[in-house]
């Protein structure tokens, strides 16, 4: 989308106003860079001079967005013309990419179809549960391999134990 | 791993230390909940006595792991039998799976093994990540561009009368 044609929109717009459907209105509902509703309002008179001060004020919001699409579409140029090239560096693979496609289509198709497997995934899921969850991450935190396989190491690695300050403890 | 394993661990241990380990202490060196160290000796006299201050200590870190163990296997039995289950699940898919992967593979090897491909690649991923781009896509988003030009479409025609 290119900055001109959010300005050709408006343009119509006004031009409506100004001819056909001199003497009305109309109720421009946008959303501005927090999200909020922004409402204008542009209205004609019943000769189709439009409000000036309501064409500034929404033309003012409309130059940042054809602002914003402007630099989009500019920055996006070298995109584009990687992407072609691309593209072409990827046609001589078209067949097995196609072949890919094709197996992996298959493969979901025939999962998707197979209830037991769905049934059996779901199953899986739902063993995961929070406490489930939880008591992975204490274990893991825990150290608990670890701990335990200290306690198979350490039986044997005793030294002689003296009684007193400083020995033994 | 059960928590009785771990008692079980320990209780050779203290009998080693009341009967051939008489007189002897056993430095076991745990990591504790956040990658501490905590060294915990285990001695006992030259009678086999061993010395309950310690073993208390031993065994209180022991309870926990003891704890966290059983409450793991308890927990991880469902999920156990569920894995195995899924796995019998996708028996009757294997040829195809196998195939998906062959055709992966296949594809794989050769866009690795094609230069001017990689080449393009590491282009096009380049080229998004230029500042410049990524600066005007958030401007982009943030002035909500699509959503007012729809509006702009949509108001057209919806005149009201003043």
């Amino acid at each position: 989308m290119t900055g001109q044609s959010i300005q050709d929109k408006l343009n119509l717009i006004i031009s409506d106003l100004h001819t056909d459907f001199a003497g009305q209105g109309v109720n421009l509902m946008f959303r501005d860079v927090t999200n909020t509703p922004v409402v204008f309002v542009i209205t004609a008179n019943e000769i189709g001079e439009v409000n000036a001060a309501q064409v500034a004020a929404v033309q003012a919001f409309v130059d940042n967005l054809v602002n914003a699409a402007d630099d989009l579409e500019l920055f996006s140029i070298p995109i584009r013309a990687a992407q072609i090239a691309f593209n072409a560096a990827q046609l001589p693979h078209s067949a097995l990419i196609e072949s890919a496609r094709l197996a992996r289509v298959a493969l979901q198709t025939a999962l998707d179809g197979d209830a037991n497997y769905q049934q059996a995934k779901g199953d899986l899921d739902d063993a995961k549960t929070v406490e489930y969850e939880q008591a992975l991450v204490d274990y893991k935190n825990n150290n608990v391999p670890e701990n335990a396989a200290e306690l198979s190491n350490a039986r044997g690695n005793y030294f002689p134990f003296v009684d007193g300050p400083g020995g033994g403890q | 791993m059960t928590g009785q394993d771990f008692q079980d661990k320990l209780d050779a241990i203290v009998a080693d230390l009341q009967t051939a380990g008489k007189g002897k202490t056993i430095n076991l060196m745990f990591r504790a909940n956040g990658g501490a160290a905590n060294v915990l000796p285990l001695s006992s006299t030259a009678g086999g006595v061993v010395n309950a201050g310690q073993l208390a200590a031993v065994q209180s870190f022991v309870d926990d792991l003891k704890g966290i163990a059983d409450t793991y296997t308890t927990e991880y039995a469902p999920v156990t039998a569920a894995s195995e289950a899924f796995r019998l699940a996708q028996v009757p898919h294997e040829a195809l799976t196998e195939a998906a992967r062959v055709a992966r593979v296949a594809l794989s090897d050769a866009l690795t093994a094609d230069a001017p491909y990689q080449a393009a690649k590491t282009a096009l991923d380049n080229a998004r990540t230029v500042a410049t781009y990524i600066d005007a896509r958030t401007q982009y988003e943030a002035e909500n561009v699509s959503e007012n030009y729809s509006e702009l479409s949509s108001a057209k025609g919806k005149y009201v009368g003043v």
